[in-house]
């Protein structure tokens, strides 16, 4: 398949996904609510027009809703949320926070997995292979929700047992500053980095066992290299090939993926601004993440695609 | 008597010890051995006797899931009470009894787990058959529809959902299943594609077998080891899925005793009374473990080549 017939296949992946969870969303949630409980409560006209303006009248006929919306999403418009405020504005924002979580989780978990793996595989059926197989099966078992929450209880046990409060458990930011940044960012990062550093370090340790018992790495030992240049710079480069794809593929589906981290540790980037946006019957906002996260996970699945072509043009197809 | 004659007598001798064993009770026997997949077992055995139980534990404590017990759970600071004779793993914030409430969580845990993974692998198998065997325009659409499954941001939809109709036991596992049917359908969808070309399926073909008896009879029966490893897999995520939505308020009814709701209600306490958030986190670590231990066990005892 061409790489254009490609990209236009899942552009209308995209305009699908995101038009099924408008209509789902749409259909489904009550941005009325919103006015619910206020005392006096306000005239129906009012709440109409009021909802009307941020195209959420479901007075309104569903069709037309639905064609403003796509109309407004051609020319990169994402709507409004109930209170009138820009979804487009506010989604950048919190697509920094999170973008700033999964990149610091990716990294550590990547470093972290890509090193036991490789070590592994080097040391293969010895205590250290043995020990972090062990490790990471535990680790693929413990659902976030209790890592996160295990994460924290440690944390504030020690700084209460050390008088030491150099980490933080909540929110992303306190007095300011890279310093209270870092703080605040090294148990969420760690609660995304550990799981992902289990499943990288079980493809890097396969990828690396293949590549060992290959020929030319039994050549390169054989002209007498060094073990470490030929672990190294024969086939560590090699074996880098698979997981890098994979890691690639992981940063997309990441970015929303991190509503549970986001959600326990009081991050305000777009997996939890998800949750927000479904108690107050933002459609639009619903919609707006839903298609970030299909243009993030299928721009992913591409660079992975192309990074697998540029690393190992023997296998493409 | 001849030598031949002897040799005759003496063969039923032999073949009285001989007993053939078929290929489950020799996966079976593997398995027996295993014993990370003994172990797996004994502690899934536990948790269903857990849940089997529930209302015979509330019986002896005298506690009721949902009801509190402010006057005994509670110390006059209002604090939750600590493990003890009266409340055995401790009271939650509310006053009510976290063991009690945890063997009923045990119940919906393994009721979504298993309904949810036997939801999803029917569909799966029923899906990935059809796709594979028929392959052409069929397999074109199906193929599509288990992409955007499968490419679909799945929690967002799942939490939109739940939070849209309103929480409920039957609807949770609707969701989990609907979004692990791709996965099972995709192997089952490979793997049809493998035996629909083979040798004894062109051979019924030939003796005139109709295409629903090819899939059922012949191609069916080849796929069972792999649909077992992935569905034994398909079980712990389910209920991690299932403790997750149930964690963010998005599962099952929250006045339902289930884990992940359970670890929700610990977090604004785990300072003064850590068991809240211990003994269920621990809880769901051990059954997670173990279901992936058990399928990673029936995986080779399936499979003695790997």
């Amino acid at each position: 398949m061409g790489i254009m017939v490609r990209l236009v296949n899942y552009a209308a992946l995209i305009v699908v996904a995101s038009s099924l969870a408008w209509l789902l969303a749409a259909v489904t949630l009550d941005p009325r609510a919103n006015y619910a409980g206020r005392t006096p409560a306000p005239p129906v006209a009012v709440v109409d027009a009021a909802l009307s303006e941020v195209n959420l009248n479901d007075h309104d006929p569903l069709l037309d809703r639905y064609l403003t919306w796509v109309s407004g999403l051609a020319r990169g418009d994402f709507g409004r949320t109930w209170d009138g405020l820009s979804v487009g504005a506010d989604l950048a924002d919190r697509a920094g926070v999170t973008l700033r979580l999964v990149t610091a989780g990716l990294v550590v978990g990547a470093l972290l997995g890509l090193t036991v793996g490789t070590l592994a595989a080097v040391h293969h059926r010895r205590w250290f292979d043995r020990l972090s197989g062990g490790l990471v099966f535990m680790l693929l078992a413990v659902p976030t929700v209790v890592l996160a929450n295990v994460l924290i209880l440690g944390t504030v046990w020690f700084n209460d047992a050390t008088g030491a409060r150099f980490l933080m458990v909540s929110g992303e930011t306190g007095a300011g500053g890279p310093f209270d940044r870092l703080r605040h960012l090294v148990l969420p990062a760690l609660t995304l980095a550990l799981p992902l550093a289990a499943v990288f370090s079980r493809y890097q340790r396969n990828a690396m066992l293949d590549v060992l018992n290959a020929d030319y790495v039994r050549t390169a030992r054989a002209k007498g290299l060094p073990r470490r240049t030929v672990i190294v710079r024969h086939a560590l480069r090699t074996a880098l090939i698979p997981t890098t794809t994979y890691l690639t593929f992981t940063f997309g589906a990441l970015l929303v993926g991190s509503t549970v981290t986001e959600t326990v540790f009081g991050w305000h980037g777009l997996g939890q601004r998800l949750i927000t946006a479904i108690q107050t019957s933002d459609v639009n906002t619903v919609a707006g993440i839903t298609a970030v996260a299909a243009v993030a996970l299928l721009l992913s699945a591409v660079a992975a695609d192309a990074l697998q072509r540029v690393l190992n043009p023997g296998r493409a197809r | 008597m001849s030598l031949t004659d002897a040799a005759f007598e003496a063969e039923p001798v032999h073949a009285e010890v001989v007993h053939g064993k078929g290929p489950w009770r020799l996966a079976w026997e593997r398995m027996r051995r295993d014993k990370a997949a003994v172990a797996s077992m004994v502690v899934i055995v536990l948790v269903a006797l857990l849940a089997l139980f529930a209302p015979l534990f509330a019986l002896i404590t005298g506690h009721d899931p949902l009801t509190q017990y402010p006057s005994t759970a509670l110390t006059p600071e209002g604090l939750p009470v600590g493990p003890g004779a009266e409340f055995w793993l401790g009271a939650d914030s509310l006053g009510r009894d976290l063991f009690v409430r945890l063997a009923y969580g045990a119940r919906i845990s393994l009721l979504v787990g298993l309904s949810a993974t036997v939801l999803a692998t029917v569909f799966g198998v029923v899906v990935g058959l059809l796709a594979g065997f028929y392959g052409g325009w069929v397999d074109g659409v199906l193929a599509r529809v288990l992409d955007v499954v499968l490419s679909f941001p799945y929690l967002l939809v799942a939490i939109v959902l739940v939070a849209a109709v309103g929480a409920s036991v039957p609807l949770t596992i609707f969701v989990i299943a609907f979004f692990s049917f791709a996965a099972m359908a995709r192997v089952v969808r490979g793997q049809t594609i493998g035996f629909r070309e083979r040798e004894f399926t062109e051979a019924v073909r030939s003796l005139g077998a109709s295409p629903l008896r090819i899939m059922v009879i012949d191609v069916l029966p080849n796929l069972v080891a792999p649909v077992t490893v992935l569905a034994s897999l398909l079980i712990p995520t389910s209920i991690v899925f299932e403790a997750t939505l149930s964690f963010l308020g998005l599962g099952v009814d929250p006045r339902t005793p289930s884990w992940g709701a359970i670890l929700a209600d610990s977090t604004d306490f785990y300072r003064v009374a850590p068991g809240l958030l211990i003994f269920p986190a621990v809880l769901l670590l051990l059954t997670t473990l173990a279901f992936n231990l058990l399928g990673d066990g029936i995986r080779d005892a399936l499979d003695p080549r790997r």
